[in-house]
């Protein structure tokens, strides 16, 4: 099962994110800060297989903030950066971080929500095949030792 | 004659003294009555403004108000008085007896004898007359002559002094006013006023050129002209202003009719009336011209020559350099207005933007859940589908005045790829085309046109801005033409102020519309002013906004048609020719 956390500071927000992927049969914990979320991150069991962040909470690099909790805990962590109007410079930076996809929340013509799934099983997928890799690649280095 | 010195040592005492000037002209017909046996004594002084004598001092018995208030005739004919008649000739004049003097004009009843003087200033200009009058017969003397001559010469550097110290403290009151706030065209119009009135002008006017840096367009008047303020306009190079304004260079004329390039264009000042022009250019801190400054002066029939000379062209053009200043304040202010209010603008839509945007986002994404639960519980009828739909449509809408807002305060981060323009305006048709049917489109792109560093989006989004602008004008039909072309950097700079490329990319859009009012065609891009009455009224603003940002321009120069925009892109060459 997979489980998401999602990080918004506006509470409609994450209403309706999370109501959304319940739907498609997501596990969803939630955090409305960067530093809530730098505390469910450290604080979970397992860790979460993909992280959607707001980029702007309590600064306007909360997102970033996130995204370095996120690699610290778990380095095949995908984030998924979200923003309401967004600029090309933060999508690069976010990218350049490590973050697995950045979007924009106000789309014309576009179901966000929608891609939102649609990206969220792409990271999934990319998630598995990294983590598939490492397993193989330990199972040839250690014959025994 | 001893008294004579006497008078001479008196009066010369007080210029040095700088004794007000009319206290020497008081000092000087006192001095002539004393020393000769004249009875009654005159300064008649030039009127600058039309070339007529007035009295300015008068000594003696029997000067009645009436008398001091007579406009002395001037010229050689006859019955034209003494005063004037050295006035004309600029030589003193000597009658005995006045009964049989061909000139004679009688002012003061009793005169037998009469001495005229003329008050000559630099470059052999008459600037007045010293006259006495005597009952007696022949009362006059070589002597007297000269002495009144010397007298004459102390009343004439009285009285270019009061010129002198008028003219400065008019000068200094113009600059003082620089440092006032009030409108520019308040302070245009001040500064006009004082031009003519500090060079006793008929007509003072000040053109400025327009945005399209073809038309000269009179924006402040004080004199005749008043009435076509806003109207009355020259081409550059068109007449003698037009000429001013092209070659830089001030004119000044005595004999209009006789200059190449007088046309006469504005008959309130009719030409045989015209005894004075004097146009100077108004000179922007870059250099460019960007406006005249004239004033003329008439003449009655036969008056003396008034027409101005070089210390009056030095005046006008100082009074011109304080107008260029005026207006270069005028467009800081303006410029620094615009940017303020950009600046809070800009921290507000960035903030709302924010917020607003996460609210849309959340109910966007509940609609799409209702719709998901109306749906999978078959109970979503077509009304509940209608009015799921009119929801959707009203959040997108108000999504894109935020992203209106937001596209303005971002347009000016632009990210540079190389944009083929002839693709752009290619593309921008056909988009027009499919959206518009009813509109014709043409487009006609040089072959010669070279890449441009640009962002493709943003250029795109400009294209289509002002298609969608023709074709919302033109509701009935009509057509919009698209056209490129390569010009050089200085035919871009007759257009519009611009950076240094050396060559630039010309796109023009025209259409078959109403077209833009002359009053509008710097307004449409202002932002928030909208015509159409719907809207936030960005789009143009936002166009020039990113075409600025590129290091060009965007500017409407139709005239007579429709609307005819211009884009001007600058190529990023090695070389070029400017």
């Amino acid at each position: 099962m997979c489980r998401i956390l999602l990080v918004d500071d506006e509470p409609d927000v994450r209403g309706i994110i999370e109501r959304r992927l319940t739907r498609e049969g997501f596990r969803v914990d939630m955090a409305d800060s960067a530093a809530a979320a730098a505390e469910r991150i450290r604080a979970a069991d397992t860790p979460y297989d993909v992280i959607i962040a707001d980029m702007v909470m309590e600064t306007e690099e909360s997102g970033l903030d996130v995204l370095k909790a996120a690699v610290a805990r778990d380095v095949f962590g995908e984030v998924i950066v979200l923003t309401a109007y967004g600029s090309v410079q933060n999508a690069v930076e976010c990218m350049k971080r490590g973050a697995f996809d950045y979007l924009e929340k106000n789309i014309p013509g576009v179901d966000v929500l929608d891609l939102l799934v649609l990206k969220i099983q792409n990271a999934l997928e990319h998630r598995r095949s990294a983590v598939d890799f490492l397993q193989r690649i330990d199972l040839r280095r250690t014959p025994g030792a | 004659m001893p008294g004579s010195e006497h008078a001479l040592e008196i009066a010369a005492r007080l210029i040095t003294a700088r004794a007000a000037p009319e206290h020497v002209l008081e000092a000087v017909l006192n001095a002539a009555i004393d020393s000769t046996r004249a009875t009654h004594a005159l300064i008649a002084l030039v009127d600058r403004r039309n070339g007529e004598l007035a009295i300015q001092r008068a000594a003696g018995e029997g000067w009645t108000p009436e008398k001091r208030e007579e406009r002395l005739r001037t010229g050689k004919g006859v019955h034209e008085g003494i005063v004037g008649y050295v006035a004309t000739t600029g030589e003193p004049y000597y009658a005995g007896d006045v009964s049989q003097d061909p000139h004679y004009y009688p002012l003061i009843e009793g005169t037998r004898s009469e001495l005229a003087v003329p008050l000559i200033r630099s470059r052999d200009r008459v600037a007045g007359v010293l006259n006495l009058e005597s009952d007696t017969p022949n009362a006059f003397t070589e002597e007297d002559l000269y002495v009144v001559s010397a007298l004459g010469a102390l009343a004439t550097v009285a009285v270019s002094m009061a010129e002198h110290h008028r003219r400065e403290h008019e000068l200094a009151e113009t600059a003082r006013k620089l440092n006032r706030w009030g409108t520019t065209e308040d302070l245009l119009a001040e500064f006009t006023e004082a031009a003519a009135r500090i060079l006793q002008a008929y007509d003072g006017s000040l053109f400025t050129l327009q945005p399209d840096g073809r038309t000269l367009l009179l924006v402040a008047s004080h004199g005749p002209l008043r009435e076509l303020i806003g109207e009355a306009s020259y081409e550059v190079g068109e007449g003698v202003t037009g000429s001013v304004a092209e070659h830089g260079y001030a004119i000044r004329l005595e004999d209009v009719a006789g200059d190449p390039h007088w046309i006469g264009k504005y008959q309130e000042i009719p030409r045989d009336r015209i005894a004075g022009f004097l146009a100077v250019p108004v000179v922007a801190e870059d250099g460019r011209v960007e406006g005249v400054l004239r004033v003329i002066r008439d003449k009655t029939p036969a008056s003396l020559p008034n027409a101005f000379d070089q210390d009056d062209e030095i005046i006008l053009s100082s009074l011109a350099s304080q107008v260029a200043v005026l207006l270069q304040r005028g467009r800081l202010l303006q410029r620094l207005v615009q940017t303020e209010r950009l600046a809070a603008w800009g921290q507000l839509s960035a903030r709302s933007a924010h917020i607003i945007g996460n609210k849309v986002f959340a109910m966007k994404g509940a609609m799409g859940e209702l719709r998901h639960l109306l749906e999978s519980s078959g109970q979503c009828s077509a009304q509940c589908g209608e009015l799921i739909d009119m929801l959707s449509r009203s959040l997108s809408e108000t999504d894109s005045v935020i992203q209106s807002f937001k596209d303005f305060v971002a347009s000016r981060d632009i990210k540079r790829t190389s944009v083929n323009v002839n693709q752009l305006i290619a593309a921008a048709a056909r988009r027009g085309e499919t959206s518009a049917p009813h509109i014709r489109f043409t487009t006609d792109p040089a072959p010669d046109v070279p890449s441009v560093p640009g962002d493709l989006p943003r250029l795109s989004e400009t294209l289509d801005e002002l298609v969608q602008n023709a074709v919302s004008w033109q509701p009935n039909g009509g057509a919009v033409r698209l056209r490129s072309a390569v010009i050089s950097g200085s035919e871009a700079a007759g257009l519009a102020k611009l950076g240094q490329a050396a060559r630039y990319v010309r796109v023009d859009v025209e259409d078959d519309g109403p077209g833009v009012a002359e009053g509008l065609k710097q307004q449409i891009f202002e932002p928030f002013v909208s015509s159409r009455g719907r809207g936030l009224g960005l789009g143009l603003p936002i166009c020039r906004e990113v075409l600025r940002a590129h290091g060009g321009e965007i500017l409407e120069i139709g005239s007579g048609g429709g609307a005819h925009f211009v884009v001007l892109l600058p190529v990023n060459d090695g070389g070029g020719v400017r």
